[in-house]
This record gives structure tokens, C-alpha cells and sequence, in this order.
């Protein structure tokens, strides 16, 4: 093959690659646009819910993505219904939502259980936000603020305190540097990355899994599990929460972790455990289990100390797939069997609180 | 391990070709004996055994009557050993496909008549490709038989062609007159054929899974639907039609592609069926691997149309039913087959007429041509009705259904069922208009439209495929 011709091969083929490139990426915008009404030119994907903010990051008003729809105040849901009293559901991902199908997060589900039991009278505002630590008492006194909710329902989530021995609450917020990657300006490569962890079979992600966890862990010998700093951390965090909501009038319901694991560990699970830490690969995977334990006895132990009701999520809802759709995060199933723990602890509050009242006014 | 299966896709294929291109010749067809035993055997590997079975009695008979013609001995020599190969492989065939469908058939016929003759049926695991290696198997010994080929002197090369796996599965039915040659002799793999072989592989995944995939839920609802309206049936048997096509033709189109990338050349198996104007067309256009060989192995040696005329009606009705029942053991395909005969021996009838009505409609061509492809379509979606019935009640039940055509019918499903088929309306009409089977070689298709076109069939086939199905003629 003369050079002249390996020349034109390699020009055509350059080409034509674009070209091939530049179709797939128009393909997927005029896709999105005619399924979701995505706009044509601007970003979307799931990080346009969220943006860098004094609080650290919160919520785009009105910004939407897929099956994810923002409030214009900037929380997953609809408009808070003028005239009702409001309900904070305060939590990371397993709250904010991420598997269950539209409107089917535990949350919307709380609202709807309430309203068709107490006759419309709660709006059940989701103000969780994947990763968050509840130390960041600053966007829930700012969610606090702008709500006044009667309620807030607080549901940890422990493994965001891997990796830190300090409590988040009372340290100087700086906003979340932007996480955006390639996949969320190219929407085919966000579509291509997507489609590649539905399809890439079990194997092979717990091989890619078993890698990442090694590669991040070989500087640094994973422990364990976690130190009493990090539960001393969680509980100073729980106290300014609860601290943070009473003063702003609400009375604070505390959720303990349920995971895919259920109570005890089984061993046909252990795969799942590692594609957790696939996330934490600095906590070995018994770890994992040792600290929502630690942590759960904690939130019991808090409820018992403050007098906040507590719903042993942990111990009740059953593990397996199908309560959750993966570690930790629920199923229709699941975020249903969740949201009828929770109304109906504030269901049975109500009541105490009506009876209490009513015992009152007779004495 | 299915064609649309990724295990396939990404494990299986880069691997078996990466290894083929870097072989030489001898050592190529070694591998590819093994490389398709290993696919084959990925469903069970005791499917192996009646297909060595199979290869090998033929081989063997093959050897015999070439060993017979040699010496100059009778036709009856060679005939004895064509006798054996016939009957082993059917009895095989039969046994494996047929013997719980007949027995059950004849309790069912003795009960009815008051007799308790106690036959038993037996739990048979049937072999995938049973039907399409016999045949396949079948042809070379009955053209050796003919002296139409001679018989492969090497057991592995004869083996090979029938085991070969892009056509193992459902086809095309290959003619070892025409494969072996390319099994015993170096391939050449030029850049056209790679051209395309990756043509056929994208187009073909396309049908089947943006078209045929995204069908079949429509199709299964239409079916199980108690009592449907006649717009259910309607809708139901028009997507059909489009998805066993897409179905079928996609899985050839992926199996000639993956042939033409090891430098193979496989028969086509569909010409625009839809586009036929009379049922002999039709049978020209469809399944033409299928339909070919029962025209050369059973059509012509029953008398062909070279006998009187109702023993032409009786040729082409034996054709069909056995054509039918080919496909499987269950009187939905022996009513398919016998209506498709009769449509063969109607048409014969009424050629005269239509040649007449033909020339009456002579000032429009055109409209004369379209109006009998619409006829001939119409008539063989209703064969497709009987193909895919699951009981001959459901068959009268939605012919009923079907004297009110548009009853219930949902605009909405007749939308999404027009644009799942858009793309293929788009694609044939360009096909038949120019001449083309590889489309973006038309002149309507400049070399940049072409990559966008094969660009936008991989987005498709990735993000809008449907909930991945078997291939239909996997049953057969």
C-alpha cells in the first residue's frame, strides 16, 4: 500500500469518525428531546439538579432530568400546597430517590398515605441530596427557614462518614467544587456509560469492582472498621440536627439504616457488600456491616436519650432485591414498605399528641 | 448463546475472528470445527451427538455411492445408500421433532373413534438446528446421489460445512454443492466483503432488534388477548408479519455478514417478500434457502409441473404441507402449509384470469402491479394469523374477528407499529427502486449519507432495541 493511499484511508477514516461521532451526539439530543423534552444544546444529565452554592450545593429550582423533577425551591417533588403543614424528609440518595420509578420514592408516598389517611393535610418535602452527611445542618436550617415544617424525618446515611473522624456540624461550608465529568456534556457518552452498566454482565463488573477497590486501596491498607472518632463524628452531627429542628419549631423523627443485607449477613450477599465498597475502598467489607450496626444502636440510643421517635427501618424492612434495588437503595417495594413505617409513626405521634391535648383540656 | 446476546457480541465473535485471521487455511477450518461446537454445544453440548450422528451416516453414504460410481456400478448400488441416508436422517429428524406430535395425534384420533390404543410420548429435549442441518445434511447426499457433486473426500470438511455456526442455527439452508468448495479451498477476504459482511451484520441487528424486538410485545398482546376485536387482530397479525420477517431476515442478513468476514459466501435467503406480486413470487422471495431446496428435493422428483395438472395441484400441495410441517409439530403449521398450497394451486388457476385483468389494467402499470402486491400481502398475513395461532380455536376465533377488520382498532398502536416500521418501509422502497439489496450502494446514498445511516442504526439498535427476544426460527 503506497503512502499516498494509507494517506487518504487515514484522512477519510478521520472523517468519517467525526462525522460518525457528530450523528451519535445530534442522534442523542433529538432523542432526548422528543422523549423527555430535553432542551437541544444546553447539559442534561442528573448533575443538572444540583449546583454549587454558600451552602455547600443545593437543589436547581425547577431543574429536571429523566424521571427527576426539582420544586421551584430547588427540592425533589412537586409545589407545597399552600395551607398544608409540611413534612422535611432530610437524608442522602436512598431519600432523594434513584431506582424507584417516578413518584415512588418513599417520600411522595409519606405524603400520599398521609393525605388520603388525615385528610389532605401535610405536603412531604423532599430536601435529601445524594452524598449529603447530616452535619450539614446549614442547608436544613435554610430548608428549615423556608418551610417551617411540623415534622422532619431524618434518615442517615452512615457511609458518608467513611473517611472522617470530625463532625461536620459547626466547620465553615464552602461551596462542593462542580463534579461534572465528559458524560455530562456528551449526552451519548453519558447515554453509552449508562447503558454499559445495565449491560456489562455480573463478572465483569465485579471484576472492574475488585479493581477499583484495589487500585485505590494499594497506598493505603484499608482498615477494618471504622474508629469511635467516626461514631463520636455521627453523633455530634445527630445532636446538632436535632438541636437545629427544634429550634426551628419541628419535631425530629430519626430512621435507622436498612440496607440489602437485612439483619444478619448472608454469605451469597458478600458479592453485593463488595460492589458497596467498590464505592469506600478504604473500609474493608465487614466494616461496612459493623458500622451501620454501630450506627443504628446509636440512633436508638439518641432517640432514647432526646425523646425522638425512632423507626427501626433496619430491623423491619427485610433485605434482598426485592426491598432494594441495590446495597442500599430502595425498590418500589422497598421505598413503599419505608414510607409506611414512617407515616405511620407520625400517624401514631398525631394521635398521642391529640390525646394529650384532649387529656389537657379535661384536667 | 444467541447472535443478540453480548456474551456472543463482545466474547465469543471479536475472538473467533481475531484467532481465524491470523491462521492459515487448514488450521482455519480446524478451528472453526472447533470454535462451532463450542457455540453449539453453549445450549447443550448433547445436541452434539445427533448431528455427528447425522454428518456422519451422510459422510459415509456419500463415500459409498461415490466409491459405487466409480466402480460403475447400477444407479440401485448408489440408490441403496441414498435410502439409508434418507431414512436414518428422517427417522432421526422424526423422532427428535415429531413422534409426541404423532402419537398424540393418533390417541386423540383413537379416542375420538372409541378406541384406547395407549401410545406413550417421551420426554425429548429437541436438538436447536435439527430441522436445518437435515436438510442441509440431506442435499449433499442426494447430489451425490445425482452426480451432481463429488462426495468430500475429508469427514472434517463435510463436518465443518454443516456445523459451520453463522448458518447452523436457522440457516440459510446451504447446498454443499456450494459450500463445500468454499470449506476445501483457501477464502479470500477482500475489502468488499468485509464491506459487506459489517453491512449485513448492522442491518440485520437492526431489524431484529429495533424492529422485531420492539414488535413482539405488540404481537404476544394481540394474541393472548381473549377474544380479541377484529382492529386487535388486525394490528396484531400486520406486525406480525413485519416482525418474523425482521426476525428471520435479520438473523440471515447477521449470519451471511459474519460469513463474508471469514470470506464465506452464503445463498440470500429473503428478496423483498412483501414487494411480491402472486404466491409463486412470494415463495421466490421467502425463505428461498427453504423454498429452493424443497423445489429441487421434493417438488420436481414428485413430477414438478412437468405432469398433468392435477398432479401439479397435488405436487404443490404435498410441498407445502410438508413445507409446513417442517417448521414444526403442530397443526397451526400443517394448516399454514396447506393454505399456502392452496394460494399456489388458486393462483394457477386464475392465472388467466389475472393475466386478463392484467392487460385490461394495461394503461396503468403501475397501479396494476401495486394493487396485486397489496392483494399478495393481505393474503399472507393471513397465513401469518394461522403460523402464529397457538390453537386452531384461536385460528377460527380471530378469522371471525377478522370479517370486521377495523373494529376496535387503537390509533395508538397503529401508530407505534407504523413507526417501529418506518425505518424498513424507508430501506425497501430504496431497495426495490434501485435494484439494491446493499442499499447504501444505491446512488440515492452519497458515502457521507451512508456512514450516518449506519451510525444512526448502531444508536438505535443500542438505545432503543426492545426487550431482547430468541430468534424465531431457533424453534424450527
Amino acid at each position: 500500500m503506497s503512502t499516498s493511499t494509507i494517506m487518504r484511508v487515514a484522512i477519510y477514516g478521520l472523517i468519517y469518525g467525526l462525522l460518525s461521532l457528530t450523528t451519535l451526539e445530534v442522534a442523542a439530543r433529538v432523542d432526548d428531546f422528543f422523549r423527555e423534552r430535553a432542551p437541544l444544546l444546553r447539559p442534561y444529565s442528573i448533575n443538572n439538579l444540583f449546583q454549587s452554592s454558600q451552602l455547600g450545593k443545593e437543589g436547581v429550582p425547577n431543574a429536571k432530568f429523566a424521571k427527576w423533577q426539582m420544586n421551584s425551591l430547588g427540592y425533589r417533588g412537586p409545589e407545597p400546597i399552600s395551607g398544608r403543614a409540611n413534612i422535611i424528609v432530610f437524608g442522602a440518595s436512598e431519600s432523594f430517590g434513584l431506582y424507584e420509578s417516578a413518584n415512588n420514592e418513599y417520600p411522595r408516598i409519606i405524603e400520599k398515605t398521609l393525605n388520603e389517611t388525615l385528610n389532605n393535610r401535610f405536603n412531604v418535602i423532599n430536601i435529601a441530596m445524594p452524598g449529603i452527611r447530616i452535619g450539614r445542618v446549614t442547608y436544613l436550617d435554610a430548608a428549615l427557614k423556608k418551610t417551617q415544617p411540623q415534622f422532619v424525618i431524618v434518615y442517615p446515611s452512615p457511609a458518608n462518614y467513611i473517611g472522617t473522624t470530625t463532625a461536620f456540624c459547626g466547620q465553615p461550608v464552602r461551596p462542593v467544587a462542580d463534579q461534572r465529568t465528559l458524560a455530562d456534556y456528551s449526552r451519548f457518552i453519558g447515554k453509552a456509560v449508562e447503558t454499559g452498566k445495565k449491560l456489562a454482565p455480573e463478572a465483569l463488573r465485579t471484576v472492574l469492582g475488585k479493581y477499583t477497590i484495589w487500585s485505590a486501596s494499594r497506598d493505603q491498607k484499608p482498615i477494618e472498621k471504622m474508629p469511635i472518632e467516626t461514631l463520636s463524628a455521627m453523633e455530634k452531627d445527630f445532636g446538632c440536627v436535632i438541636d437545629t429542628i427544634r429550634a426551628g419549631g419541628g419535631k425530629p423523627i430519626l430512621i435507622t439504616h436498612a440496607t440489602f443485607f437485612g439483619v444478619t449477613l448472608k454469605e451469597s450477599d458478600r458479592a453485593m457488600l463488595t460492589a458497596w465498597r467498590r464505592f469506600y475502598p478504604n473500609l474493608l467489607e465487614d466494616g461496612f456491616i459493623d458500622l451501620e450496626r454501630r450506627t443504628n444502636e446509636l440512633i436508638k440510643d439518641i432517640g432514647r436519650r432526646e425523646g425522638v421517635p425512632v423507626v427501626d427501618a433496619a430491623n423491619i424492612i427485610p433485605g434482598g432485591p426485592e426491598y432494594f434495588a441495590d446495597f442500599v437503595h430502595f425498590t418500589d417495594k422497598g421505598a413503599k414498605k419505608m414510607a409506611d413505617l414512617v407515616a405511620s409513626k407520625i400517624i401514631e405521634h398525631l394521635n398521642q399528641t391529640d390525646a394529650g391535648q384532649t387529656s389537657r383540656a379535661i384536667k | 448463546m444467541l447472535f443478540n446476546s453480548l456474551e456472543f457480541l463482545v466474547g465469543f465473535l471479536p475472538i473467533v475472528l481475531l484467532i481465524y485471521y491470523l491462521l492459515p487455511h487448514r488450521v482455519q477450518n480446524t478451528f472453526l470445527v472447533l470454535a462451532s461446537c463450542f457455540f453449539y454445544a453453549s445450549w447443550d453440548w448433547r445436541f452434539l451427538l445427533p448431528l455427528l450422528v447425522t454428518t456422519s451416516i451422510d459422510y459415509w453414504a456419500a463415500q459409498r455411492m461415490e466409491a459405487s460410481l466409480v466402480l460403475n456400478e447400477p444407479t440401485s448400488a448408489r440408490k441403496k445408500y441414498l435410502i439409508t441416508s434418507i431414512v436414518l436422517n428422517l427417522s432421526l429428524l422424526g423422532f427428535f421433532k415429531y413422534f409426541n406430535f404423532f402419537a398424540d395425534s393418533a390417541t386423540l384420533l383413537a379416542n375420538t373413534l372409541g378406541f384406547n390404543i395407549g401410545t406413550r410420548t417421551f420426554e425429548i429435549v429437541l436438538p436447536i438446528a435439527i430441522s436445518f442441518y437435515t436438510f442441509q445434511a440431506l442435499s449433499y447426499t442426494i447430489d451425490v446421489y445425482r452426480g451432481e457433486i463429488h462426495a468430500t473426500k475429508s469427514f472434517w470438511d463435510f463436518f465443518l460445512a454443516v456445523l459451520y455456526f453463522p448458518h447452523l442455527v436457522a440457516g440459510p439452508i446451504q447446498r454443499a454443492a456450494t459450500l463445500i468448495p468454499q470449506v476445501t479451498n483457501p477464502r479470500i477476504i477482500s475489502s468488499e466483503k468485509i464491506r459487506e459482511g459489517l453491512h449485513l451484520i448492522v442491518w440485520g441487528f437492526f431489524k431484529k432488534i429495533v424492529i422485531a424486538d420492539n414488535l413482539a410485545p405488540i404481537v404476544n398482546a394481540a394474541f393472548s388477548t381473549p377474544s380479541p376485536s377484529g382492529g386487535v387482530v388486525t394490528v396484531g397479525v400486520i406486525a406480525f408479519a413485519f416482525q418474523i420477517y425482521c426476525d428471520f431476515s435479520g438473523y440471515t442478513d447477521i449470519a451471511r455478514g459474519i460469513a463474508k468476514l471469514m470470506g464465506f459466501e452464503f445463498m440470500l435467503n429473503f428478496n423483498l417478500p412483501y414487494f411480491a406480486t402472486n404466491p409463486a413470487d412470494f415463495w421466490r422471495r421467502w425463505h428461498i434457502s427453504l423454498s429452493t431446496w424443497l423445489r429441487d428435493y421434493l417438488y420436481k422428483p414428485l413430477g414438478g409441473n412437468r405432469t398433468s395438472t392435477i398432479k401439479v395441484y397435488r405436487n404443490l400441495m404435498i410441498t407445502m404441507v410438508l413445507g409446513g410441517l417442517w417448521h414444526g409439530a403442530a397443526w397451526n403449521f400443517i394448516l399454514w402449509g396447506f393454505y399456502h398450497g392452496f394460494l399456489l394451486t388458486a393462483h394457477r388457476v386464475m392465472q388467466p384470469l389475472l393475466l386478463l385483468m392484467g392487460k385490461t389494467f394495461n394503461f396503468t402499470p403501475g397501479l396494476w402491479k401495486w394493487f396485486t402486491v397489496l392483494c399478495m400481502f393481505v393474503l399472507t398475513c393471513y397465513g401469518w394469523l394461522l403460523f402464529r395461532a397457538t390453537s386452531l380455536n384461536q385460528v377460527v376465533e380471530m378469522s371471525i374477528a377478522l370479517l370486521n377488520p377495523l373494529e376496535g382498532i387503537q390509533r395508538d398502536l397503529v401508530k407505534q407499529v407504523a413507526l417501529i416500521i418506518s425505518p424498513l418501509l424507508v430501506v425497501q422502497i430504496i431497495q426495490f427502486r434501485s435494484g439494491m439489496l446493499f442499499f447504501t450502494q444505491a446512488k440515492a446514498f452519497p458515502r457521507f449519507l451512508a456512514v450516518i445511516a449506519y451510525t444512526l442504526m448502531i444508536y438505535l439498535s443500542v438505545f432503543h432495541g426492545g426487550q431482547p427476544q430468541a430468534f424465531v426460527y431457533f424453534q424450527f
